[in-house]
């Protein structure tokens, strides 16, 4: 830094110098302000930007459909989505082999022996499924879309994303018990989405 | 943020000098100006062209090791950009590109300014030599 301000110096002195000096007339310079207007100023031409002009690597230039779908498959919406199908699939998967484990159905008071038809299991299996299905759904949505909307925020990306958003999201989930409900399912969230994230990285 | 305006003045002043220096330009545009100092307007043209393409060069090679500094963390888990990443880089070219910018406004001002000091000092020189300008 000490260096580029140095040089910052040295530029401006330079151009300066026949100030102080005032050479004869015949001593040729450079009218600064005119080439720096066709250069970065007012008179500079439009240039077609791109790395294979300036010095990088020359990329084919993308199409503008090219963009727009990528520039959709990146945006937080499109994530909560994904996430959002996914934790119906897993929940619904979850809840039919809970509900293979912990039968409760088809329980007669006047005969408690009897065992549950399988019109009466697929039933409960079904239900079971469904409700398992929409809460991982909806918790899945929420969480992606905080943390995909922290990250955003924040332009980094890191295991604090995970955190915080597990955090708004056990935190909105158990605000509806209550504030101290809200504050516990804050906490646990964000110490299981730790735990998560210190296992994937 | 001070070493990316460092950067970025750096890479208008020291890049300006340094071509003019090496390729004699001095002599060369001194052949074509009028008594009073002024530039041909096509000669000051030309020689913004051949600058340009050096200095955009210079300018994106400078942009796109500070961006990549300042966003991309050296731990790669993966072969893809993330989203932080992304949006990340994407403000820093915005902000690095707002700064080369107004730097050059700037750089502009100033010169036209002392051009207008020389211009006067040579003029009171001109007219009384004896005198202190």
């Amino acid at each position: 830094m000490a260096a580029s301000t140095g040089a910052a110096d040295a530029a401006a002195s330079d151009s300066t110098g026949p100030a102080s000096s005032v050479p004869n007339m015949s001593s040729p310079t450079i009218q600064y302000s005119m080439v720096l207007e066709h250069l970065i100023g007012e008179k500079r031409p439009i240039k077609d930007l791109s790395p294979g002009v300036m010095g990088g690597l020359p990329v084919p230039p993308k199409s503008d459909e090219q963009k727009m779908i990528e520039r959709g498959m990146e945006s937080c919406a499109f994530k909560s989505v994904l996430a959002c199908v996914g934790g119906f699939v897993l929940g619904g998967a979850f809840g039919v082999f809970t509900a293979g484990i912990d039968t409760n159905v088809g329980f007669d008071p006047k005969d408690p022996l009897r065992t549950p038809t399988a019109r009466e299991v697929l039933k409960d299996m079904g239900q079971r499924g469904m409700s398992y299905a929409k809460n991982f759904a909806i918790v899945g949505a929420m969480f992606s879309c905080t943390e995909c909307i922290i990250e955003s925020h924040r332009g980094k990306s890191d295991w604090k994303n995970a955190v915080y958003s597990g955090c708004v999201t056990g935190g909105a989930i158990g605000f509806r018990a209550g504030l101290k409900a809200g504050v516990l399912g804050c906490g646990g969230f964000a110490a299981f989405s730790a735990a998560i994230e210190y296992y994937l990285r | 943020i001070l070493k990316v305006r460092g950067e970025a003045a750096a890479g208008i002043c020291v890049r300006n000098r340094g071509s003019e220096e090496r390729r004699g330009l001095r002599s060369e545009a001194g052949a074509e100006q009028h008594g009073d100092g002024d530039m041909d307007p096509m000669k000051a043209q030309q020689l913004a062209a051949e600058l340009e393409v050096e200095m955009m060069a210079d300018m994106y090679n400078r942009m796109t090791n500070a961006c990549h500094r300042k966003c991309v963390p050296p731990h790669y888990k993966e072969a893809e950009l993330t989203k932080g990443e992304s949006v990340c880089l994407d403000r820093c070219v915005a902000k690095y590109l707002d700064l080369h910018e107004r730097l050059g406004r700037k750089l502009t001002e100033l010169s036209v300014q002392d051009e207008e000091m020389m211009r006067k000092a040579a003029i009171c020189l001109k007219v009384s030599p004896a005198e202190n300008c």
